[in-house]
């Protein structure tokens, strides 16, 4: 199978990085004029690689569109503005007035999912297909603490929409929030470690939170498994993959 | 009577960030733009910008997350350009296959969402946190998450269709 890896180098081949020239800057700074370089090509090029785990999926994947409609009485202007571009497929940067918001919100059916400690889970339709997710976390101070909209989800190919956070290095990413949503057929998400799979957190009303028993070192990245045990996806956040 | 604050950002604050950063802005705007040359010219004058408006740095984020939204402006004003044959591009003369299996992956690389194609690009060249690259694109982690995890998906559905 070919690797992304080799792909993201060979992008990249080429690229000057050894052309630096702070003088250059300075000039154009006072100059304040554009001016192309004529500097020839370097070979040489950071090596990255992206491993993504080839995993097959099977099972009952379900509609996951259930929940309570929300009324657009819940919804701040704000909210309306982002949720209404994003389900339109439009970028929430562009203005739209308070009417047309309005209009998209409404077409798009908002559903809360689940509710878990304070947050709201919430899905939309998205135009064209697919859905939009959004999770709203108590005391916020923007309209949605994530959201995002996916043509593939939920389906075999995408059973989990993963918004888990992430920090440290790529080299050693720790997890700070696992949470996300995922199809019926999906019953628990879990860490991967280098020791296994650790804080196995149940899938409920198509969505896995878990802030607290997190594994301290760095992970590999999430998988999830349905209600036979069975890996239906894998997330890796390292490079060179998760492994088998 | 308005006075304006000074900044606190000094020429040599942004010198620092360029001496030690240069390559992976070069690499990942080589990759946004598919032009090593363009790149290096995008770079170079996202710096020179930054260094001229050093004043209007606000302080309310990093130093180089503020010069990382100033570079990829400049690409995308570039790319915009570009767009409407103001500025010549990459014309892959001669370069790639369309048939072979990268060609193909790299095809849908350069096709995913833009968010999520330089989610991966910060994320891999430039080695950047979820927090990071949330600055950056000025959206929060969850959404870096998310971003990132569905263009794993998609680029993994676009590796096992092209398996040799």
């Amino acid at each position: 199978m070919s690797e992304l890896g080799p792909v993201l180098n060979e992008l990249v081949s080429g690229a000057p990085v050894d052309q630096a020239s702070w003088q250059d800057v300075v000039a154009r700074a006072r100059h304040a004029k554009r001016r192309r370089l004529g500097l020839a090509a370097a070979g040489a090029a950071a090596v990255v690689a992206l491993a993504i785990p080839a995993l097959g999926i099977g099972g009952r994947l379900t509609d996951l569109f259930t929940g309570e409609p929300v009324s657009t009485d819940q919804l701040s202007s704000e909210q309306m503005h982002v949720l209404g571009a994003m389900a339109s497929g439009v970028s929430p940067r562009l203005p739209a007035s308070a009417q047309e918001s309005l209009a998209r919100v409404r077409a798009s059916d908002l559903r809360r999912i689940a509710a878990r400690d304070g947050s709201s889970y919430y899905v939309a339709h998205r135009h064209g297909g697919g859905l939009c997710v959004m999770i709203s976390h108590p005391g916020d101070q923007h309209p949605f603490s994530s959201y995002f909209c996916s043509p593939d989800f939920p389906s075999p190919k995408q059973p989990v929409l993963d918004e888990s956070v992430f920090g440290g290095s790529l080299d050693a990413p720790v997890i700070r929030r696992l949470e996300g949503f995922a199809a019926d057929g999906v019953a628990k998400v879990a860490v991967l470690t280098a020791g296994g799979s650790e804080a196995e957190t149940l899938v409920q009303d198509n969505v896995y939170v878990r802030t607290e028993g997190l594994p301290k070192e760095s992970v590999l990245g999430i998988i999830a498994r349905d209600a036979e045990g069975t890996a239906v996806y894998k997330f890796c956040v390292v490079r060179g993959g998760c492994g088998n | 009577m308005t006075v304006a604050r000074k900044s606190s950002v000094q020429p040599a604050d942004i010198e620092a960030i360029y001496r030690d950063r240069f390559p992976v802005f070069v690499l990942s705007i080589t990759a946004v733009l598919n032009d090593g040359q363009e790149a290096l010219d995008v770079v170079q004058e996202g710096f020179s910008r930054a260094l001229r408006r050093r004043r209007t740095f606000r302080g309310d984020g990093s130093l180089e997350g503020w010069i990382w939204r100033i570079v990829l402006n400049v690409a995308a004003d570039r790319g915009r350009a570009r767009a409407k044959g103001l500025v010549p591009g990459d014309d892959g003369c001669g370069h790639h296959d369309p048939e072979a299996p990268d060609e193909a992956i790299r095809s849908h690389l350069r096709a995913l969402p833009e968010r999520q194609r330089l989610a991966v690009f910060l994320r891999y060249y430039a080695d950047l946190s979820y927090d990071q690259i949330a600055e950056v694109l000025e959206v929060r982690s969850g959404t870096v998450a998310a971003a990132l995890n569905a263009a794993h998906t998609t680029l993994r559905n676009d590796l096992e269709g092209v398996a040799m």
